[in-house]
């Protein structure tokens, strides 16, 4: 069973206070690059508060590229742990990292505690923002090319091209395949291939689908909402090569069978590696459209970004671009449609077998 | 005003008036509107007082005047009195205080036909009258703006006469009203005090609403039609009246303009959005689709030179 990571997750204390995340009874708060001890500070004693909630065993603040020297991180804890009580300074930690190396106190974290740490920074980097690109949702994206390999079934790939595709450097693909060993194959020129789908890392990049490819949803305004179909006309006809079919229509582009009828919603993947993200084609599509307040609210357009350096989008003999079926297959979960999603895989790998 | 049933209305129309007239009859307004978009369901109304009448082409629209007015009276149409006119005119009636033929039918006093003509020349959009000199009295036919779009292509019913295209009548408001004025509607809409502009610009908003409901994508076409009835009736500076056509709708929609645009809803609430009431946002959003999907290919092909289709 892949560890649960509770996200943006609401303890006792402080009232109302919502945490980065939650795993087992503890909680994981992360801060960006802080610049000054003053905040520092506060993080800390706010720690302290986190740790009196009655579900919560302990607190990790996981300090990333932090700007002031360790040296004034340590001094800060310091004079924080004097103003707390035995039984919650007991139970807080301090993780920094600085160029992907781990240190701590009380102590540095165990090795395989890192993915874990690695996995909710990214998330909490994507729902910031936080533009450091060692923490782009890198893990990810090489998770994803290499479930992309596997069902296109296009043997081994280096590592260097998967930095590459992926947009990051050759150690963060080294940190990634480390964390996705049992399932890899390597081979002797040191390429590297999923020996089979990952089940327990792609059910933890579905439930974090949302925050990793930063979904943003439309719903309609006029109380005439355009049809998918309509969308996808004018999509059509912007001709955009950053713009990409997914959803329901990319899973039926590659595989024309699946068993679905109709087409509640257009589902686009945008591709935008520099991550600056020009939302206005959505009024270009319909000015009718606003961003869904709600995840209740039953959204007409949905918009996946895809950060890596690599699209993966096909484009088809009428200038369309598709979405690459694993982003089609996150789509597909996404919208619940799970029966599909299963379908969609099996059959996926079956017609690439017949190729 | 009340609520009328354009179906009914029509046939009522089209019944009383002499049947070589009709094809030169074309309904504009509201009740072409409600016909157009409800027409099938007697049970759906509008809100209107005038069924107004448009004659077409000008060439005939003096004997087809004279010709149903007088069957109108014969069927026992009453002329309908305003505050500065009682009664027909007669011979020794300047032609600029000519009342206009506005009758009501018989035993009913909520509605009244009006006749109205396209203007004589393309360049001429101000208000004209022509005399109307009739058994009846003398009467006055009014012409004015770009009627001349309304009587592009109508559509014809099942009873004889025609309707304005939808999208003709949706041109021809815009164009009216490149801003908002300040001129004031003579009586109240729902209670309220209107500027005309607002009316006009509501009812755009209107019949983009039904059209749209219709039609995801009815706006598409628009453009093309525009083009081919500006062409046609203003070939000289057709350009320029396309540039234009989206001024007055871009100001009423601009956040600044909010009570505008309230007046503008509002009037939809009482008029042909009675029976499918909108909230403000909903016809707002119209409106932007409008702009995007219509307005601005239009003023795309008016930039365009010796293009024919940019779309």
């Amino acid at each position: 069973m892949a560890t649960q990571i509770q996200y943006d997750a609401q303890v006792e204390h402080p009232r109302d206070h919502r945490v980065d995340a939650l795993i087992d009874g503890t909680v994981v708060e992360v801060r960006f690059e802080p610049k000054e001890s003053s905040r520092l500070r506060g993080a800390f004693m706010e720690m302290a508060q986190i740790a009196m909630s009655k579900d919560v065993r302990s607190v990790l603040l996981v300090i990333v590229e932090p700007v002031i020297t360790d040296d004034r991180i340590r001094a800060e804890w310091e004079s924080a742990k004097g103003v707390m009580r035995g039984e919650v300074r007991d139970r807080l930690a301090v993780v920094v990292i600085r160029q992907g190396q781990y240190s701590g106190f009380p102590d540095t974290p165990p090795q395989e505690m890192r993915p874990l740490i690695e996995e909710v920074i990214q998330n909490v980097a994507a729902r910031t923002r936080f533009r450091h690109p060692r923490y782009l949702g890198t893990y990810h994206d090489i998770l994803h090319i290499l479930i992309h390999q596997w069902l296109r079934r296009t043997g081994p790939v280096q590592i260097q091209w998967l930095a590459a595709a992926a947009g990051c450097t050759y150690p963060t693909v080294a940190t990634a395949l480390e964390r996705l060993k049992h399932c890899l194959h390597r081979t002797s020129d040191r390429r590297v291939e999923l020996r089979y789908f990952p089940r327990e890392e792609w059910a933890r990049l579905v439930a974090n689908s949302d925050d990793v490819r930063m979904t943003a949803r439309f719903v309609d305004t006029s109380g005439q909402p355009r049809s998918a179909e309509s969308l996808l006309r004018r999509l059509e006809r912007l001709k955009r090569e950053d713009l990409a079919i997914g959803g329901v229509w990319g899973a039926k582009h590659y595989f024309p069978d699946l068993d679905l009828v109709g087409h509640p919603r257009l589902d686009i993947s945008l591709h935008c590696p520099r991550r600056e993200v020009d939302w206005s084609f959505v009024q270009q599509l319909d000015p009718a459209l606003t961003r869904a307040k709600s995840r209740d609210e039953s959204p007409r357009l949905v918009v996946h970004l895809v950060h890596r350096a690599e699209s993966l989008f096909e484009k088809d003999k009428s200038g369309n671009y598709w979405a690459d079926p694993v982003e089609c297959l996150l789509d597909l979960h996404e919208s619940r449609l799970e029966p599909q999603a299963q379908e969609f895989l099996n059959s996926f790998r079956a017609l690439t077998d017949k190729e | 005003m009340k609520l009328v049933s354009p179906k009914k209305v029509l046939e009522q129309i089209a019944q009383a008036i002499p049947a070589d007239c009709r094809e030169n009859i074309i309904i504009i307004g509201s009740l072409a509107t409600g016909y157009h978009f409800f027409g099938h369901n007697a049970a759906m109304m509008v809100r209107t007082k005038d069924a107004d009448c448009l004659l077409a082409p000008r060439v005939k629209a003096i004997p087809a005047g004279v010709a149903v007015t007088e069957r109108l009276f014969e069927e026992k149409w009453t002329f309908r009195p305003d505050e500065k006119r009682s009664q027909p005119g007669n011979s020794s009636t300047p032609d600029d205080q000519l009342p206009a033929v506005r009758l009501n039918p018989p035993g009913a006093s909520e509605w009244f036909i009006e006749l109205l003509t396209v203007p004589e020349s393309s360049s001429d959009l101000a208000q004209r009258w022509v005399r109307l000199e009739t058994r009846n009295g003398h009467f006055g036919l009014c012409s004015f703006g770009f009627l001349s779009l309304a009587s592009f292509k109508p559509i014809k019913t099942d009873l004889g006469i025609s309707i304005a295209r939808p999208e003709m009548m949706v041109l021809a408001n815009l164009l009216e009203h490149p801003k908002i004025g300040q001129q004031t509607m003579s009586g109240l809409i729902g209670e309220r005090q209107i500027k005309r502009s607002n009316k006009d610009l509501g009812r755009v908003l209107a019949i983009a609403w039904l059209s749209l409901r219709d039609n995801e994508d009815a706006f598409e076409d628009w453009p093309k039609r525009w083009r081919e009835a500006l062409e046609a009736c203003f070939p000289d500076r057709w350009r320029e009246l396309a540039s234009r056509a989206g001024a007055g709708l871009r100001e009423l929609l601009r956040p600044e303009n909010e009570p505008d645009f309230e007046e503008a809803r509002h009037t939809c609430e009482f008029g042909l959005l009675a029976s499918s009431p909108t909230n403000p946002t909903q016809l707002r959003a119209i409106g932007l689709r409008l702009l995007q999907d219509a307005i601005e290919p239009l003023e795309k092909m008016s930039a365009t030179p010796q293009e024919k289709e940019t779309s």
